[in-house]
């Protein structure tokens, strides 16, 4: 569906490059996660691929075309929410809404319908001015659908929200991933990656480190582990051992022998620790 | 096609909810109807009088060829109608036979004349004297001429800057880049964005000709001028728009591009005929002579199709030296 080959962006138009060599595909139906900390060029990738920023040098083709000499009307089936609310802050949220439907030369979605699934049913006819930001943040996500797109770009669409609107979020990405849509979701957020990405890729400093899906990451990278409580010399003691390294290996073998166990749980590295373990950085 | 009317249609909404944009729209109207009320000669190309009955039919016909004439019976009314806002000048018998011209004491300089000079008419007076009035007519209506051509070039003029408000705001939200993923064209977005600059001004240009009452002007050249002028109003306007980031550089712009029209348009009232070619390459020179002559009512098409193309052509040059600043100022 999308295919990105050797792709590099410099802003300034010299080797200084916030995107180098990036090259990935993504499957029809896919969530395909983008993730990295602050500025590695999640964003500029994106904007890349929406042309919304000139393709410089390498090779992006969307739906087998090429975007470089793609028609405007392939935008009838993409879906783009921005990181950054731009909406227009003198209308109302139906307007909003209404306004970027006209824009469509395809069936749209009620804008009311939209705003109620984003749970802005009660701000629809307040003007975007008096928005909170997460408020903002749901209008544009909700904006991102109303051509109902098969394709769908989500920059950072849960930034700033709380557990639950994020919830009501994954949900209905989940409903139209299962109604066919191809996503590409940008985030540093690592717990909305494991949960809803088919696969990720991991990007910093404009270079991507890995790309698999969460649970082969895992299996791959993520060594197991076990934490034990058990009674030892009359006393609780909690034990954190490598189900990999010898020492750690008899170590807990003697403890199942002693016989003297109160819990013991498997440990299975997060996304994040992997992350942190393939880029040497932290996620943010 | 429905995209144009989409952007135009939001662009109107957005406008009339931005107090800055409102005050820009109504602003030329306020100063048409300052104009007529404080300056009543705008009206005083046809004089108005009023006669005391007693005169006689004579007296009523001959004042009737230079203006229109009310009759009243009774001094006092005739006195109290006098008093009224307008211009309106009485005649009544004087206390020692002949007439008495009264007057309200503000009346613009030549009304006070001008009766008499149509009662020494008709007490046998001489023929060359009425001549002289028609100078003073011509020479009171000035002010109307350019008072109503200077404030349609202005609707016009600040309709372009709405334009750059618009874009300013979409700069601004960078809506610009959520348009910028949809099917819709950049032709599309500047064609649409261009429909206020087109249709407001057409429409302030007949409200202010109403409001001055100066309907008996050729309309349809008004319309032809007012559609080329605001072509220009256009581009000024999004220049506007692509060189100011905000809404503060955008009047700060503003104020630089009224510089340049008001000099256009003083130097096309003020200058000498041999110096008037100087101003040749500014396209407001030929709206306000454009404007001037239609309201004065001497144009003739051929002279505003002149004028056109000269609107036209320093447009299109003008477009062509600013598009590159004004498609990259749009991504
Ligand atoms: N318009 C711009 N001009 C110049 N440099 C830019 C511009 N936008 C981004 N950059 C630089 O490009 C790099 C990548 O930025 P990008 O916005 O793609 O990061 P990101 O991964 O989306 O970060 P975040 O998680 O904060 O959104 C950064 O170093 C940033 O400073
Ligand atoms: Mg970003």
């Amino acid at each position: 569906m999308i295919r990105v080959k050797n792709l590099y962006h410099s802003y300034t138009n010299d080797s200084n490059y916030a995107v180098k060599d990036v090259s990935f595909e993504i499957s029809k139906g896919e969530i395909f996660g983008f993730l990295g900390p602050s500025g590695a060029g999640k964003s500029t990738t994106q904007k890349i691929l929406i042309g919304l920023l000139q393709l410089q040098r390498g090779e992006v083709s969307i739906d087998g075309k090429d975007i470089r000499n793609a028609n405007r009307k392939l935008f009838n089936s993409i879906g783009v929410s921005f990181e950054r609310a731009n909406v227009y802050k003198k209308l109302t949220g139906i307007e909003n809404l209404s306004f970027f439907a006209q824009m469509f030369s395809v069936p749209t979605e009620d804008p009311l319908k939209l705003l109620k699934m984003v749970g802005l049913q009660d701000a629809a006819s307040k003007k975007a001015s008096s928005y909170s930001k997460g408020m903002l943040q749901r209008l544009v996500f909700a904006r991102s659908m109303i051509n109902n797109p098969s394709i769908w770009f989500l920059d950072e669409p849960t930034s700033g929200l709380d557990p639950t609107t994020t919830s009501v979020i994954k949900d209905i990405i989940r409903n139209r991933q299962k109604q066919g849509a191809t996503v590409f979701l940008t985030t540093h957020n690592m717990h909305i990656a494991e949960e809803l990405c088919d696969r990720v890729a991991f990007i910093t400093n404009g270079e991507i480190s890995a790309i698999d899906s969460p649970r082969s990451l895992k299996l791959k990278y993520g060594e197991k582990r076990v934490i034990v409580e058990h009674i030892e010399a009359g006393e609780l003691t909690k034990e954190e051992l490598s189900l990999t390294e010898e020492a750690n290996k008899e170590r807990l073998s003697s403890i199942i022998s002693a016989g003297k166990i109160e819990t013991m749980h498997t440990q299975e590295a997060s996304l994040e620790d992997i992350f942190i373990k393939l880029t040497g950085k932290e996620l943010k | 096609m429905m995209r144009l009317i989409a952007i135009f249609k939001r662009d109107l909404k957005s406008s009339f909810r931005e107090f800055l944009a409102v005050y820009i729209i109504v602003a030329p109207i306020l100063f048409a109807i300052g104009l007529r009320f404080f300056i009543p000669s705008v009206e005083a190309i046809s004089y108005q009088f009023a006669i005391e009955e007693s005169l006689g039919n004579e007296v009523v016909q001959e004042f009737k060829k230079y203006g229109s004439v009310e009759t009243y019976n009774d001094l006092d009314k005739l006195k109290s109608r006098v008093n009224k806002v307008d211009d309106i000048i009485g005649i009544t018998k004087g206390s020692a036979g002949g007439y008495a011209v009264v007057l309200e004491g503000n009346e613009a300089g030549g009304s006070r004349y001008i009766a008499h000079q149509i009662i020494n008419r008709l007490q046998g007076g001489e023929r060359k004297e009425i001549v002289t009035f028609s100078d003073i007519g011509a020479r009171i209506s000035t002010v109307a001429i350019y008072g109503t051509s200077s404030v349609i070039l202005m609707a016009i003029i600040l309709c372009g800057i709405v334009i750059g408000l618009n874009i300013i705001e979409e700069k601004e939200s960078r809506t610009i880049s959520a348009l910028g993923v949809t099917p819709m064209h950049r032709l599309e977005f500047i064609l649409g964005k261009s429909l206020v600059g087109f249709s407001l001004p057409i429409i302030e240009a007949f409200i202010i000709v109403w409001i001055l009452n100066m309907t008996n002007i050729n309309l349809m050249m008004i319309l032809v001028m007012t559609v080329a002028s605001s072509l220009i109003a256009i581009i000024f306007g999004f220049l506007i728009g692509v060189l100011s980031s905000n809404q503060i550089s955008g009047i700060a712009n503003m104020k630089f591009l009224m510089l340049f029209v008001s000099a256009s348009f003083i130097g096309a009232v003020a200058l000498p005929q041999t110096y008037q070619r100087f101003l040749y390459w500014s396209p407001i020179y030929w709206s306000t002579i454009g404007l001037n002559s239609i309201v004065a009512n001497t144009a003739t098409w051929p002279l505003i199709g002149q004028y056109t193309m000269w609107i036209l052509g320093l447009t299109i040059l003008i477009f062509f030296i600013f598009r590159k600043k004004i498609s990259t100022g749009l991504s």
